[in-house]
């Protein structure tokens, strides 16, 4: 059911739907291999990778949860659908959002004929990608507003690509060090904590988002 | 209560929208208080530390202003009650101009919160000169307010004209083609399938370039006319649709404001495709730094020359204009008035428009890259004055500053000669063989600084055997009777004490006895090995920082193909053990391969086993220095008996 | 049956709904009630969109926080409808049928059903976005339908719908199963007339009245004149102005009044039982 319910969903976004697959396997492809060809397997490429993947890979992550919302908070009538249990739409994001995911891990599988390491940036990928959901989710059911949900989440990966912090740390996450112990310790463990804070902080005002409207 | 306070209750009241301004404004005083505890007391980035700061969040107001001019103007759109607003005589787009006041308002009240930091900034590092303020605030009004006025023009259009998904989708494809993201897509396009979209981008892409790297302090962020002229040109188009839309139909006013926008938009593009200097931008494959690169390396690989002229240049009088580009009319007089035809050296990007001779006759002249050919046709010819205009993207000369060095042939030289090193990836430097006297007037609106004697009014006279010109935010000083001319922006090299100290430092450090009469720093380009240091006949140093002055400016004084046996020399002084390394390795390469020329180590050796080490390393020192010996290695070392 | 027992809602400070209590059996209720009355509110305390005492609302004695089938047996259009619209009919109503948990291998059957019902078969493969006003609001009440639940509700259905389908809308609220129980939450009294057996009269959150159509109009008796215009001016404040109409002596006003009055009585109809309750006559 639940399956239906993401495909119908996925439906109504029409072409829209289709934007996170094309950025992974169209886009990042053409991007990447012809940067491969010209600067090689080098350090030069491994940071074009990290930058990248840092900021349009998680942003894009969210971008089926923040369009499937739409009907949810900005529709006429959109109370209809709180009626029925359950009343978040957690599972569908959740879905959704491995989904997204599991394609951006084929990616970093044929990545790693190139850097070995590629895994590890995958694990850091998840630990931004979190943040992102739980930003977007909270986001989306306080400012019952797509726009203004997107301009935040995009701000977000815009600041962190357009203004470096001294400091790298869990909000201010770019960084074009390679995965380490360090970044493991200083951003992505208390990433996943932000993000599960997030995370629960969005299912409490899901939940409260009908109840005095 | 106004109708226009209306409308900003309308804005306050959304409680979303003044609750993300004011986040946004929190960020902004955020980063600049942090900038100011960051740089007390040494500024590590300069004196522009605070408006790179500013200008580093240009972008996110970009973002700001984009989407929150589309959520205030939609909601207008959504409101069941413009219906009926548009029945009135006003129409609808009193609606709509309101708001689009209360949000160019909004975006003021912005820029004013950065201007306000930049002032403090201003006073409070004592940065002085007047016209750095008149910079900082015409940077901010240009990247601060003019880009997020283009946003708020562009929510709008979204809003009018888009329905929402469409509008998000549009919203989100242009962020992310004018961020830094959209470089790599163009360098993937580029390298792989060969189409060139910087040009593109650098079009489309209104924000300050390369804020990662210390800005040029002779210039500060560009103002060029590229630049400012892109904002106008996207306000302006924004506006048209909007006021054919909102305007009431067939009325003059409509007809006359989008008129006006019209030409004011084909007006700026215009401004925007002249000639001249651009913005320089590091991340561009194909243009901007990378451009001599390409020309020389890629393209004219194997087409340089080096032929004796036949003749010198006596007297160099020179009339300069600098705006957009360099225009000149350069007078030659020459000693052999016999010659059929005179070659030059002028870079390439100077075209030629006219030759003459002292009598104003015209001449023939062909210009094939950096040779240019006049004919005497059988005249006698004391002197030649050609009229040429362009520019070189990197030794700029614009309306923001000047940085015309001797290695850049920016005046014709005598004879043909090799510019540009293809190995070093920079410009020779090439002097003048014999010291010309120089009459040189610059037509520009700031103070221009050269290492020839000022006689007022930009204007110059001197005599050496090379030029440099120089403008932009520098002042002159003085230590221990050395002018120094430097970027006084760049507090972290050139605060008033560090200064002194360089100086005097490298002063002391001298094993030469050339007189040292002025030192000018020029904006620090990375233009191979040659623009570290020069040294002109006049007693002029050319150089790009003060604190490596002292291993810079002996190895400065040896002419450029002579560097690698100066190099070989200091490190058989310095570094003996890798001298013997180097020295191992090619005798076993010699013998390996007898045929083969054997290398400089081995020679230097057998001349030192010849004379002893102390004549033999004074020879070498002697001929390295020697610009005018031109022998090659294997004919100087041959005459070492 | 579903009963409601002493139920108050209040947001901050503002009571909305004031221990209300009243109980709906099978059969169309017409819940009538100006702006602010407390209707919409009432019908999100049934749907649970808010939240309310425990045992406030009840389903066939069982308090409906403990009932975990209770919202299947409910069918809600709300005010508003214009869900996904980018969808053909037949995909909405698979995604609202999906929603309400309708077992699937009789969702095909059961929209088919529901959209015939309400006239819209032949736009069963257009988009949402493609249909009319009206038609929008018949899928809205198809998607009610959807798992034939035995409580409908509908809050203000026939808003800005134009008079044919008004009239289509009555129909198809006739031809329902007389053992629902269907609530039409509206301030339109004429719709209530055709098609209710029942009125409950909200106020200010109270419950002013409940009982059928004629108890609602003998509320009036007594009390409704027809007097000139110009009449109406020597009356002052003891009438309340009904509704005006021209006939061939001229402006005619129907006018409520608890005073005897010497003007000519007419039979009240259910607009004026209910002016009656609201305006305190």
């Amino acid at each position: 059911m639940i399956w239906r319910r993401i495909a119908l969903h996925l439906k109504c976004l029409r072409f829209f739907s289709f934007v996170p697959l094309i950025v992974l396997f169209v886009i990042s492809p053409l991007t990447f291999i012809p940067l491969l060809n010209h600067y090689g397997p080098s350090d030069a490429l491994y940071s074009f990778l990290l930058e990248y993947t840092q900021t349009v890979f998680p942003f894009f992550s969210v971008w089926w949860i923040i369009f499937i919302s739409r009907e949810y908070i900005e529709s006429d009538g959109n109370e209809l659908l709180f009626v029925f249990k359950p009343r978040t739409l957690l599972r569908e994001y959740l879905i959704l959002f491995a989904a997204y995911l599991l394609c951006a891990l084929v990616l970093y599988l044929l990545l790693l004929s190139v850097f070995p390491t590629a895994l590890l940036e995958y694990f850091r990928l998840i630990c931004i990608c979190l943040v992102y959901f739980g930003i977007s989710y909270v986001l989306m059911y306080t400012t019952s507003s797509v726009p203004l949900t997107v301009l935040i989440t995009l701000a977000y990966s815009l600041m962190a690509m357009a203004v470096p912090s001294e400091q790298v740390n869990a909000v201010f996450y770019l960084s074009l060090q390679r995965f380490d112990g360090d970044i493991l310790k200083t951003v992505c463990i208390p990433q996943l904590i932000i993000a599960c804070v997030l995370i629960a902080l969005g299912c409490f005002v899901n939940k409260k988002y009908i109840r005095y409207r | 209560m106004s109708i226009n306070r209306k409308y900003f209750k309308l804005f306050i009241n959304d409680l979303f929208l003044p609750l993300i301004a004011l986040a946004f404004l929190i960020y902004i005083n955020y980063l600049h208080i942090n900038c100011l505890s960051v740089n007390d007391g040494y500024l590590m980035l300069g004196k522009l530390s605070m408006l790179r700061e500013s200008l580093l969040t240009s972008i996110l107001c970009f973002a700001f202003f984009l989407f929150a001019s589309y959520y205030f103007i939609d909601k207008a759109r959504q409101d069941s009650m413009l219906e009926c607003i548009r029945a009135t005589s006003g129409g609808a787009r009193i609606v709509y101009f309101r708001q689009l006041g209360v949000l160019f308002c909004v975006a003021f009240l912005f820029y004013l919160v950065y201007l306000f930091y930049n002032l403090y900034a201003y006073f409070a590092w004592n940065i002085g000169h007047f016209e750095v303020l008149g910079h900082i605030t015409m940077c901010l009004f240009v990247y601060i307010f003019l880009v997020s006025a283009a946003a708020v023009l562009l929510g709008t259009l979204v809003a009018l004209f888009f329905k929402r998904l469409a509008a998000c989708l549009i919203m989100i494809t242009i962020m992310l083609l004018v961020s830094p993201v959209a470089l790599y897509l163009i360098e993937a396009t580029f390298y792989g399938y060969g189409i060139n979209l910087f040009s593109f981008y650098e079009f489309i892409c209104l924000f300050p370039r390369d804020l990662q790297s210390i800005p040029l302090h002779s210039i500060g962020y560009s103002l060029l006319p590229d630049r400012v002229s892109a904002a106008v040109f996207y306000i302006t188009l924004f506006l048209i649709p909007i006021m054919i839309k909102l305007l009431k139909k067939r009325s003059v006013v409509k007809y006359a404001c989008v008129s006006l926008c019209g030409v004011i938009c084909a007006a700026s593009l215009t401004v925007y495709f002249l000639p001249g200097a651009r913005t320089l931008t590091q991340d561009n494959a194909v243009g901007s730094f990378a451009v001599d690169r390409l020309y020389y390396m890629d393209e004219h690989l194997g087409s340089e020359k080096s032929e004796d002229g036949g003749f010198s240049v006596l007297k160099y009088d020179m009339e300069l204009t600098v705006k957009n580009q360099l225009s000149a009319k350069v007078t030659m007089s020459v000693d052999n008035r016999s010659l059929d035809s005179y070659k030059f050296t002028l870079y390439h990007g100077f075209i030629i428009t006219g030759a003459e001779n002292q009598d104003g006759a015209p001449l023939e002249f062909t210009q094939d890259g950096d040779y240019v050919e006049v004919k005497s046709s059988g005249a006698q010819i004391a002197s030649i004055t050609l009229y040429y205009a362009g520019y070189n993207p990197t030794y700029f000369a614009h309306s923001q500053g000047i940085s015309l060095p001797g290695n850049l042939p920016f005046f014709p030289r005598s004879g043909y000669q090799v510019v540009y090193d293809v190995d070093e990836q920079g410009f020779y430097s090439n002097f003048l063989d014999k010291p010309a006297e120089f009459h040189i007037r610059v037509n520009y609106g700031k103070t221009v600084y050269s290492n020839l004697d000022s006689v007022g009014n930009n204007t110059f006279s001197g005599v050496s055997d090379n030029c440099v010109l120089v403008s932009g935010f520098l002042d002159q000083t003085a230590v221990d009777g050395v002018e120094v001319v430097y970027p006084y922006l760049d507090a972290e090299q050139f605060g008033e004490e560090m200064l002194k100290a360089d100086v005097l430092s490298f002063l002391k450090s001298r094993e030469d006895d050339n007189p040292i009469e002025k030192i000018i720093i020029l904006p620090y380009v990375n233009m191979g090995s040659y623009a570290r240091c020069n040294y002109y006949s006049d007693g002029t140093i050319v150089c790009l920082q003060l604190r490596t002055l002292s291993t810079d400016y002996p190895v400065c004084l040896v002419a450029n193909e002579k560097q690698a046996l100066f190099a070989l020399y200091n490190t058989y002084l310095k570094n003996h053990s890798d001298f013997e390394n180097r020295l191992s390795i090619e005798r076993q390469q010699y013998e390996a391969y007898p045929d083969l020329e054997p290398g400089l180590a081995i020679m230097m050796q057998d001349a030192i086993d010849r004379l002893g080490e102390d004549e033999a390393l004074s020879a070498i020192d002697s001929f390295a220095h020697d610009r005018s010996d031109k022998r090659s290695y294997e004919e100087f070392f041959s005459s070492l008996q | 049956m579903l009963k409601i027992d002493n139920l108050s809602k209040k947001f901050g400070r503002k009571k909305v709904i004031n221990d209300l209590s009243i109980t709906f059996e099978s059969g169309v209720y017409g819940l009538l009630g100006p702006n602010g009355a407390g209707k919409t509110t009432l019908i999100r305390c049934i749907t649970q969109l808010y939240s309310t005492d425990p045992a406030a609302i009840t389903f066939d004695g069982t308090p409906v926080q403990r009932s975990d089938g209770y919202l299947s047996h409910v069918g809600y259009l709300p005010q508003k409808f214009g869900l996904f619209r980018d969808l053909s009919v037949y995909d909405a109503m698979a995604m609202l049928a999906d929603i309400k948990r309708i077992p699937r291998g009789g969702i095909k059957d059961e929209i088919y059903r529901c959209v015939e019902s309400v006239n819209l078969i032949d736009r069963i493969n257009s988009k949402v976005k493609t249909l009319s006003g009206g038609m929008v609001k018949r899928l809205g009440i198809a998607q009610a339908l959807l798992g034939d639940p035995e409580i409908l509700i509908f809050d203000e259905p026939t808003a800005g719908l134009d008079p044919e389908e008004r009239l289509r809308f009555k129909l198809i609220v006739s031809k329902l199963d007389r053992s629902k129980t269907v609530i039409i939450s509206t301030h339109i009294v004429s719709d209530i007339e055709t098609t209710c057996d029942r009125v409950v009269v909200l106020n200010s959150g109270n419950v002013d009245f409940s009982g059928s159509c004629d108890d609602l109009c003998r509320v009036a008796a007594g009390k409704v004149y027809v007097v000139s215009q110009e009449d109406t001016k020597t009356l002052g404040g003891r009438c309340f102005v009904q509704s005006q109409y021209r006939d061939e002596s001229g402006v005619m006003c129907r006018i409520l009044s608890a005073d005897e009055l010497s003007y000519e009585k007419v039979s009240p109809t259910l607009e004026d039982g209910y002016m009656c309750l609201l305006k305190g006559v």
